[in-house]
């Protein structure tokens, strides 16, 4: 679930982060234009000023050409007059008229160009009517060059002619003073604009450099973090997928079973294991309800089981293994081990179920079963086998040994002493033969006759054993207590220690006898042993003598049953221990053994038999 | 015997270990009639049987055919106290430790390994006779 939440809240991280990229955009965007637009409007201004002050100068500078236009015109409307005086020729007449126009026209110029200067004007005024005056000097006489030659010559040189020249010329020197100044000022402000202009538009060039820049730093930034989520995503992705082949694979080469199925108990996944178990393949089952591999009675609990553990949360196989049963696609019912887990994915359940066929497995469980019973049989046949020697063969044998004593007894005047001699053997031989069965009975009781395990004191029990083996005056007997006190059967605790020590005595060659007993315990086990001074055992008999019935002497000779060692090494080995001789012979033997101690639990279940 | 009146059964399918205790009887002057039945039943038999004389005491074998002695004295045990009365003492060869329990629990009055020498047999008869002798028993 963890797994499929991360990849949801990584999508909203683009969402915002694009978000907040368009919005930065925008903004910067609009600033440009809102810039762009003040920057516009400015240049505008300094442009439309630039153009107003330049028409002026221009105007200003015609202005200037105007004066000295009127300045000559008049000069040669003067020297005309002057010439037509003294020559008296009409062409001048004509050639001052021609000046004089000229005159005119400058005026009606400068009319136009000083129109938005009052200043100016009040002065083109005044000039305007001193030229009038100066040009109405040479006119106010009716003109004829005959009438009175000396009276124009007269008011040109002393009239008021001169006098109005020199006002013209010092009217128009005024005004072109005026008007250059203008210029000269005009021309400060065309640069004023024009620096204006070109500051705006070096500015304009920054700005637009710099926010193209940022722009470009911008977006190349959003690119490249773009190209690395899409990166990441796609390794994300690849990641993903590798996983998922790696689930296919292990799922599919799994040696157990799996299927998963959903709520509905619709089966959603069939590795090929259990293709293999079930014999159906994939396809033919994904889609299909799991009950088709269930045999009957679980075929129809199966759908209620799920519903009922969707509803009420109650799981009966979830979460732990369980055996049952499956139904192969050819019908045959096998038993299984199932184990079903659950898995809920973007809040929908699925199951998946870990299943293996464990025919093979009852099949040795059923064989080890049958393998128990005929164990316990054969075991059982054994215990009954002692019971019957016990009763049947002692029942006969008793018979011998009673009828040979009654023919001794009743028959003993027709018997010669031959007869009697046999009939005495017979007896010893039906007593020998009872104490084998007895022998037999003894050593079978071992493990399979239990007594209560209780503290046993060895050192009170050895000497219990020598007060009841007595031993004859020629053998000592010395005990290396103390002895440990363990918890044992007593009785059998007694068999062991009696039959060793009774060989010891009953084999003892020597005139001063010696039987020593020793015991302690060391890593949790109990060392024993009991030595003597006697014949010893050959080596090559060392593992003979623990066996059933196996005696070194004649049996006539000492009485044995041969069950005696026999006897000690099944409660040695029943107590976890070992018994083992070291002998040098015609030197003595030495009869070693351990016991354990600590496993009593574990030794009360062992069973034995014979 | 305290009683020598009445009979003892002996309850013993072996032949000679019933001619043992004949002998043995005789040889020990116990003049007791000696009844014996070869198994289990044939003694429920007897015991049942009006026309017989109650025994004063049972020897009863383990292993026996039909009935066993343990099956006997489970029978008896579940009669009536009549029957329940009569002391048991077991002769027999079983030392097993289950069948002496079993038969305690059955509440005989003795239990007697038989031994496989005749002479020592007669001690154990002598022994039991001798008990019984000075022991009291219910008429």
């Amino acid at each position: 679930m963890n797994e499929r939440a991360e990849p949801v809240g990584r999508s909203w991280g683009p969402i915002m982060n694009r978000w907040r990229v368009e919005s930065q955009i925008l903004f910067a965007f609009t600033l440009a234009l809102v810039v762009l637009a003040i920057v516009g409007a400015l240049v505008y201004r300094a442009m439309s000023g630039f153009i107003d002050t330049s028409k002026a100068a221009a105007a200003s500078r015609q202005a200037l050409a105007a004066f000295d236009g009127i300045d000559s015109s008049l000069n040669q409307a003067t020297a005309h007059e002057r010439s037509y005086l003294i020559l008296g020729d009409n062409g001048d007449l004509a050639a001052r008229q021609a000046a004089v126009t000229r005159v005119n026209a400058y005026l009606a110029e400068l009319d136009r160009l000083l129109s938005n200067d009052p200043q100016q004007n009040a002065r083109l005024r005044i000039l305007r009517r001193t030229v009038a005056d100066r040009l109405l000097v040479f006119e106010q006489p009716p003109s004829g060059r005959l009438r009175s030659f000396s009276a124009i010559r007269q008011r040109l040189t002393r009239g008021p002619g001169r006098t109005l020249m020199r006002q013209i010329r010092n009217q128009v020197g005024q005004m072109e003073r005026a008007e250059m100044a203008r210029l000269t000022q005009r021309r400060a402000a065309i640069d004023r604009h024009l620096h204006e202009t070109l500051a705006t538009l070096a500015l304009l060039l920054l700005f637009s450099a710099a926010s193209l820049s940022l722009l470009y730093v911008g977006i190349r930034r959003e690119i490249h973090e773009r190209l690395q989520a899409e990166a990441a995503l796609k390794r994300h992705a690849e990641l993903l997928r590798e996983s998922e082949q790696r689930m296919h694979a292990i799922v599919d080469t799994a040696a157990e079973a799996i299927i998963v199925i959903d709520g509905n108990g619709i089966i959603d996944r069939f590795n090929a294991a259990a293709e293999r178990t079930f014999g159906y393949s994939a396809t033919e089952v994904i889609g299909k309800n799991v009950s088709v591999l269930m045999p009957d009675p679980y075929h129809e609990q199966h759908d209620s089981y799920i519903s009922n553990y969707l509803h009420t949360g109650k799981a009966r196989i979830i979460g732990m293994g369980r055996e049952t049963e499956g139904r192969r696609k050819d019908g045959r019912i096998f038993p299984i081990e199932l184990s079903v887990s659950e898995i809920r994915i973007a809040g929908k359940h699925l199951f998946t179920g870990v299943l293996r066929d464990i025919s093979r497995r009852r099949q040795r469980d059923q064989e080890l079963a049958n393998t128990m019973q005929e164990l316990q049989s054969s075991n059982e046949e054994l215990k009954n086998f002692a019971y019957i020697v016990s009763h049947d063969l002692k029942a006969p044998l008793r018979a011998i040994g009673s009828l040979a004593d009654w023919l001794r007894a009743d028959y003993t005047d027709r018997l010669d002493s031959e007869g009697k001699e046999y009939l005495r053997l017979l007896a010893g031989r039906v007593r020998r033969m009872d104490q084998l069965i007895e022998g037999i009975l003894e050593y079978s009781r071992v493990g399979r006759v239990r007594e209560t395990r209780v503290s046993v004191d060895l050192d009170e029990m050895i000497h219990e054993i020598l007060d009841l083996l007595s031993p004859p005056p020629h053998i000592r007997v010395e005990i290396e207590g103390p002895l440990p006190v363990l918890t044992a059967e007593p009785t059998r605790m007694r068999q062991l220690f009696q039959n060793l020590i009774s060989n010891a005595i009953k084999y003892m060659d020597k005139p001063e006898g010696l039987i020593r007993i020793s015991g302690h315990a060391a890593n949790g086990e109990l060392h024993f042993s009991v030595s003597d001074n006697g014949p010893g055992v050959e080596p090559r008999h060392h593992e003979k003598i623990f066996q059933l019935f196996q005696t070194l002497a004649p049996r006539d000779r000492i009485e044995g049953t041969g069950v005696g060692l026999a006897l000690a090494k099944k409660i040695v080995e029943l107590y976890g221990g070992r018994i083992w001789i070291e002998s040098t012979p015609g030197q003595g033997s030495s009869f070693f053994f351990t016991l354990r101690q600590a496993s009593s639990t574990r030794l009360s279940n062992t069973e034995g038999a014979l | 015997m305290k009683i020598t009146s009445r009979p003892i059964l002996l309850v013993e399918d072996d032949d000679v270990d019933s001619m043992a205790v004949h002998r043995a009887f005789k040889a020990l002057h116990i003049t007791n009639r000696l009844e014996r039945a070869e198994n289990g039943e044939k003694a429920l038999a007897y015991l049942h049987d009006d026309t017989k004389e109650r025994p004063c005491l049972v020897l009863l074998d383990i292993n026996m055919p039909v009935m066993g002695g343990i099956e006997f004295l489970r029978v008896v045990k579940d009669g009536n106290h009549n029957l329940r009365r009569i002391p048991v003492v077991v002769l027999t060869t079983s030392a097993e430790q289950q069948d002496k329990i079993e038969s305690f629990d059955l509440g005989v009055a003795g239990y007697m390994k038989k031994p496989v020498d005749y002479q020592q047999f007669i001690e154990t008869v002598r022994t039991i006779d001798r008990y019984w002798t000075v022991s009291e028993m219910p008429e």
